[in-house]
């Protein structure tokens, strides 16, 4: 921090060691502790940053990849019992209810603050049977929501694809310092009442599939 | 060094011409001034030197397409109809110029990442139902309330667009697919080309058709098919590269499109595969305009 | 020969004026500050342009008259982000040291400039940004972060940096688009004339979570229209410190489903408000169905519905069913800001206080808990008649004390168990605010209408609340005080050197011109811990982080009889700088600032009766305890029986007088001199004075000494004065 004159020495002064040390003494205090209004313009760049020291990125390109040959897709239900065009993934003879969650991903070192997160992929799902008898109206199309998290706090949700569609979820949240959990969901339509659930093969339909997944996140503090 | 460590002067020290001088040196090194030197909150945003390329390295957009805000001159595409694979076709302009990011010369190394957004304004049409269902391709079979069966389509197909990079030299003439996504040309079994769905780190999905059944009861359908094209819609993609190995240079960036595709699976290996079933010319996916945006950065 | 007497003061006191005077005090005492090392009055002090580079002249305060208000806040722990507010001419600035240079950024202009008999603006410091009043215009929260350079201080980024505190009132309505419900039919499409059609399939089977959403009846099983619903809602907006305001006006609106309709409940289409700068949410509230045909006919009761959490979004679309509401909205009765010309501001039990200002003066109001800005309208205490209008608000120990214009009262208690004023003196007030500090060891200390007090102890624990006068024995110097500007009076306490300086408008100064400090290290001992600063042009005055005092020129660029070219302007810090301040002088072609002279350090003994004035003395020798400071020259002058014609010795040296002289600034001789501590030594001087009933000596200086003591040696032959002169 900057000073002011702590002991100015004037000619016929004595030369004592308060004369020497005062000044030396405030002045090295100053220049060890250099602030804000001490600093010029624009004298910080990149090089002159730690790691992390303003943001941090994580990133998966492909997620999630912990089984090999299935990068990027859901791995939660795959029924492999579906006709030989069509993907392997979530019948509702394998799919009850509820939210499904991609392997969690834990966003180490955020500082705390600003947290940007995106997630995109492309989803199938099986749209025709939406007119149900018993539904009485109206016919509906049938989604892969799409919800994530960041330590249980929900930073968007969304319908997201209702047949043979890419969909991208984004959205930012203020949040304490420490580790985060990110939490990518997905809910398939339940199934209805009157749901035709095998083809006359009879082969299980696949009603949902999620893969091209990734996401991206970016933590900014200070 | 950034600490000034000079003992006091004390009653009775001789004042030497060292001693003041050791004493106000230290101020004076070149260089001397580091991290440590600074107090809390002492950097802020004037601070930061914004005008250089700080944190964010480079970014670049482009138009993507044609301009008709009235859809009465898009450009047009066909599907596949060969009997292996369609050439991925890059996204033209109105007259028929590649669209595309470059020359960049961006060279990304570790700690740094590229970001690509793109949209694009597309509507397939051209097709007949006859296209869409096709019993064990692109149709599933369902019973028919009352007796019979009725095939609807399963949204199985789709054109895909995804990202090519030129990653050899400004000439942008050796476009390949960016890492972690295929061109979709390999034959992966019998006659059928594509490839797996792990390798489709860019690739946007467009659906071409939509079939719903007009009522489903107890399990059966009607026969009453409602048959619906997707029409004019915004279309968008994502890709990230995070360097996984060797540093390289980024000359351009563009979208490429084909179709039609369809899902596939052989065990529990996902693919996609051209379907020879549509292999259709006039099945067609018309594009306007759209926008190509890539972000490069360091990821702290 | 006669033996002689002596007459000791080994530590030499402060300022007395009120006979009979200690023995030990000075009867002048100016321009001294205590040595921090050995505690003796030293005459090296000054001040000093804020911004230290000679070539930036005035820069940036050059047109700047007068400073009336100051105010170093602390954003940040640690002192790393401090921002000094200061007040000219109706602007209110921030001195914001940009790497660039220090800019003087204008956060708010057209504010009224104090009159001779106000104070200037009063600053509180509050978790989410400084408190601004100055009892005409609305009070002012400013926070200034984060800001860029200098050509990014746009005025839409300024305008976030200092806004009006608090709620201009309930926000209007949320106007609610026509609810058009749908016929029999199941295509049938209902749109224009501002109407919304919104349907929710009532049936849980239609759609995932279907059943969960839309309002009001699903079916009319009747065969005319009938089956209302019937719903309200209003809106209150949510700042950046958490406060909510009132609620708007409940807006209601209706609709009917046509004979034999089902399957569908409806959503509503509101527009709702845009709060104020600072508003960073709205909270919607909705009744459920209140209408005669629903269970709950004509409970307008509202429920908590949904926040929206931003300040752009202009559209809300409520689908939510009655069992989605939240909870009964809150029936505390919020206002909009109660005080809007407050003039003064206290942080107190985490509420904030404020006065009701000149037009409302006996009103005090205080905000919700941890929400400064939440104003319920029960929140006010209505003082009694008697003590006048509020004359300040200050937060201390476990009490608000309020001071008002004929007394001074306490407020105790917690928002919880409710608040209790409580009246201390009638008799003492505080009329000068910017007066009343925080002093370590004697409590609040602050100017009165006839001297300084300081209150002490407390109320809580068996302590005792007591206001003491602290300067009676300087009441003398206290008359030239002009009176009717008490309020322009400012103080500030330094614990870089434990002074609380107070600085007064003078002789009929319309500002602040004198400077009384309170020396701490000289409290509790015999002499007076008074002296007076002279030569100090502070206007306003404030401490920094570091405990060096800040102040605003009381003078600037404003035109006046004593105003030459480029007057002095700006902020000045009062520190070791041997210069009252400096001039601008023009070399060539370069102007750059030149210290101007130091300081005169003035010092006079107390009159020396030695015991009894009636008995003549003749004064032997005067001794002075000096530090060896070095070449700096002493020239005592004596007086006797208060004449004020002096008479000169010689002049001597502050060396020692028995040994070699210490090696000084430019004569040591490198690799020869040696350092060497300043020593206490004797400067014996010899005093030719004829017989006297009261002796006193004093000496002046603009060099570096510092005095610690002194003796008088004397004789006396019992000799009497003569009787008094016959009438």
């Amino acid at each position: 921090m900057k000073h002011w004159t702590v002991n100015q020495q004037r000619s016929g002064n004595t030369v004592s060691p308060e004369s020497v040390n005062d000044e030396i003494r405030t002045s090295a205090s100053s220049i060890q502790t250099l602030d804000r209004a001490q600093l010029p313009q624009a004298c910080i760049d990149d090089s002159n940053l730690e790691l992390y020291a303003l943001h941090r990125v994580w990133c998966e390109p492909i997620y999630p990849k912990d089984v090999v040959d299935r990068e990027g897709e859901q791995n939660n239900i795959r029924d492999t019992s579906v006709k030989s065009w069509m993907f392997a993934g979530l019948t509702y003879q394998l799919y009850t209810s509820g939210w499904l969650a991609l392997t969690p991903y834990t966003l180490t070192g955020f500082k705390g603050g600003s947290l940007f997160l995106e997630w995109s992929g492309n989803a199938l799902v099986f749209p025709s049977a939406a007119n149900q008898y018993s539904n009485l109206m109206p016919g509906v199309s049938k989604y892969c929501k799409v919800r994530m998290s960041a330590n249980g706090v929900t930073v968007a949700e969304r319908y997201g694809a209702s047949h043979m569609e890419h969909w991208r979820l984004f959205g930012s949240v203020f949040l304490p310092p420490g580790d985060l959990q990110l939490q990518l969901e997905f809910q398939p339509t339940t199934i209805g009442p009157d749901e035709p659930i095998v083809s006359t093969a009879p082969l299980p339909i696949l009603q949902l599939h999620l893969f091209s997944s990734k996401f991206f996140a970016m933590g900014r503090w200070r | 060094m950034s600490r000034i460590v000079q003992p006091p002067v004390f009653d009775g020290d001789e004042v030497t011409a060292t001693g003041l001088n050791n004493r106000f040196t230290q101020f004076s090194q070149a260089g001397a001034l580091n991290a440590t030197n600074l107090r809390d909150a002492a950097v802020d945003l004037p601070q930061m030197n914004t005008t250089s390329k700080f944190m964010m390295l480079n970014s670049a957009q482009v138009n993507l397409g044609t301009e008709s805000f009235d859809l009465s001159a898009p450009r047009t595409l066909a599907s596949y109809s060969g009997a292996t694979f369609p050439a991925p076709a890059p996204v033209l302009d109105g007259a028929g110029v590649s669209t595309h990011l470059g020359p960049l010369g961006w060279t990304l190394t570790s700690g740094e990442i590229l970001r690509v957004y793109w949209n694009l304004n597309v509507s397939p049409n051209g097709a007949s139902t006859t296209n869409w269902r096709v019993a064990g391709n692109g149709g599933t079979v369902l019973p028919v309330r009352g007796g019979g069966t009725v095939i609807v389509a399963d949204s199985g197909h789709a054109w895909l667009a995804w990202l090519q990079w030129d990653i050899t030299s400004a000439a942008l003439a050796n476009w390949v697919p960016v890492y972690g996504q295929s061109d979709f040309q390999r034959n992966f079994t019998g006659a059928l080309y594509g490839e797996q769905l792990n390798q489709t780190q860019a690739t946007t999905v467009i659906p071409p058709w939509l079939d719903t059944i007009t009522q489903v009861r107890e399990g059966e359908v009607n026969t009453t098919l409602d048959a619906k094209r997707v029409g004019w819609r915004g279309v968008s993609g994502a890709y990230y590269y995070t360097v996984p190995g060797a540093p390289i240079t980024v000359w351009g960036i563009r979208v490429v499109l084909a179709g039609l595709a369809h899902a596939y699976h052989i065990g529990n290996v996902n693919y996609f595969a051209w379907d020879p079933a549509i292999a259709d010319a006039a099945i067609t996916l018309s594009y306007t305009s759209g926008n190509l945006m890539a972000l490069h950065h360091t990821t702290g | 020969m006669l033996e002689t007497t002596t007459q000791q003061a080994p530590s030499s006191g402060g300022l007395e004026t009120r006979v009979p005077q200690s023995s030990t005090g000075a009867s002048i005492l100016t321009n001294w500050v205590i040595d921090r090392i050995r505690g003796g009055w030293s005459s090296k002090l000054g001040y000093e342009r804020y911004r230290p580079d000679p070539l930036d002249q005035w820069a940036p305060y050059t047109s700047f008259g007068y400073i009336y208000a100051l105010h170093a806040a602390q954003d940040l722990s640690s002192g790393a982000r401090q921002q000094i507010y200061f007040e000219t001419g109706g602007t209110l600035y921030l001195n914001y040291e940009a790497p660039s240079g220090v800019l003087a950024v204008a956060l708010r202009t057209g504010r009224t400039p104090p009159t001779p008999t106000d104070c200037g603006s009063w600053f509180t410091e509050t978790p989410y940004g400084t408190v601004v009043t100055n009892g005409y215009e609305r009070p002012l929260l400013v926070r200034p972060w984060p800001l860029g350079i200098a050509s990014e201080l746009t005025a839409g980024v300024l305008a976030d940096c200092a806004r009006d505190l608090g709620f201009y009132g309930a926000p209007l309505r949320p106007q609610i688009a026509t609810v058009q419900p749908r016929g029999t039919a199941t295509s049938s499409s209902l749109t224009g004339g501002g109407a919304v059609s919104i349907w929710n399939p009532a049936n849980g089977g239609a759609i995932d979570f279907g059943g969960m959403w839309g309002m009001g009846f699903a079916k009319n099983s009747g065969t005319d229209p009938g089956n209302e619903s019937l719903f309200g809602w209003a809106v209150s907006f949510i700042m950046d410190t958490g406060s909510e305001g009132p609620r708007s006006p409940m807006q209601t609106t209706s609709w009917t489903l046509a004979a034999g309709a089902e399957g569908f409940r409806y959503s509503a289409a509101l527009t709702i408000p845009i709060g104020p700068p600072g508003c960073v949410a709205r909270k919607i509230y909705r009744t459920d169905n209140f209408s005669a045909d629903w269970t709950k006919p004509d409970d307008d009761t509202l429920y908590f519905l949904d926040i929206v959490p931003n300040n752009i979004d202009e559209l809300y679309f409520d689908s939510a069913r009655g069992r989605a509401l939240g909870s009964v909205a809150r029936t505390v009765n919020l206002a909009a800001m109660p005080a809007p010309q407050a003039r003064f501001s206290a942080l107190y039990q985490s509420c904030l206080w404020l006065d009701g200002g000149p037009n409302d003066g006996r009103s005090l109001y205080f905000s919700s808990p941890g929400l400064i800005e939440e104003f319920p309208l029960e929140n006010v205490i209505a003082l009694s008649s008697q003590g006048g209008s509020i004359t300040t608000l200050y937060s201390n120990y476990t009490a608000l004390l309020v001071f008002r214009e004929n007394g001074i009262d306490v407020v105790r208690g917690s928002n919880e168990a409710g608040f209790s004023l409580t009246t201390v003196s009638n008799s003492v007030t505080c009329r000068s605010p910017h007066t009343i500090r925080a002093i370590p060891s004697l409590g609040v200390v602050f100017l009165g209408l006839d001297g300084f007090y300081a209150i002490t102890g407390g109320l809580d624990g068996g302590a005792v609340l007591d206001v003491v006068p602290i300067s009676r024995n300087i009441d003398t110097v206290m008359r030239v005080i002009t009176p009717d500007c008490l309020p322009r009076a400012v103080s500030a306490y330094s614990p870089l050197t434990k002074e609380y300086h107070c600085y007064v408008p003078y002789a009929g100064y319309d500002r602040p011109t004198i400077g009384f400090v309170l020396h701490l290290d000289r409290v509790g001992s015999d002499g007076s811990p008074w002296s007076i600063r002279d030569g100090f042009p502070v206007g306003s005055i404030t401490t920094l982080y570091t405990g060096d005092l800040v102040f605003g020129h009381h003078l600037g660029a404003e035109a006046g009889p004593q105003q030459g070219e480029d007057p002095p302007a700006g902020l000045f810090v009062i520190s070791a700088r041997r210069a009252l301040g400096g001039h601008l002088e023009t070399n060539g072609d370069i102007t750059k600032y030149i210290d101007n002279d130091p300081p005169i350090s003035k010092f006079r003994s107390v009159w020396l009766d030695f015991g009894d004035a009636q008995i003549l003395k003749e004064v032997a020798y005067t001794t002075l305890w000096f530090l060896t400071t070095g070449d700096a020259e002493v020239t005592i002058k004596h007086l006797k029986n208060f004449n004020q014609t002096p008479v000169s010795e010689r002049t001597y040296i502050a060396q020692p007088p028995d040994q070699a002289d210490l090696p000084v600034f430019d004569t040591a001789i490198l690799n020869d001199a040696k350092y060497r501590d300043m020593q206490v030594v004797p400067l014996r001087v010899s005093v030719g004075q004829m017989s006297c009933s009261t002796y006193a000596f004093e000496f002046e200086t603009t060099e570096d000494v510092i005095f610690v003591g002194w003796e008088v040696e004397y004789t006396s032959k019992g000799a009497k004065v003569i009787a008094g002169k016959r009438a």
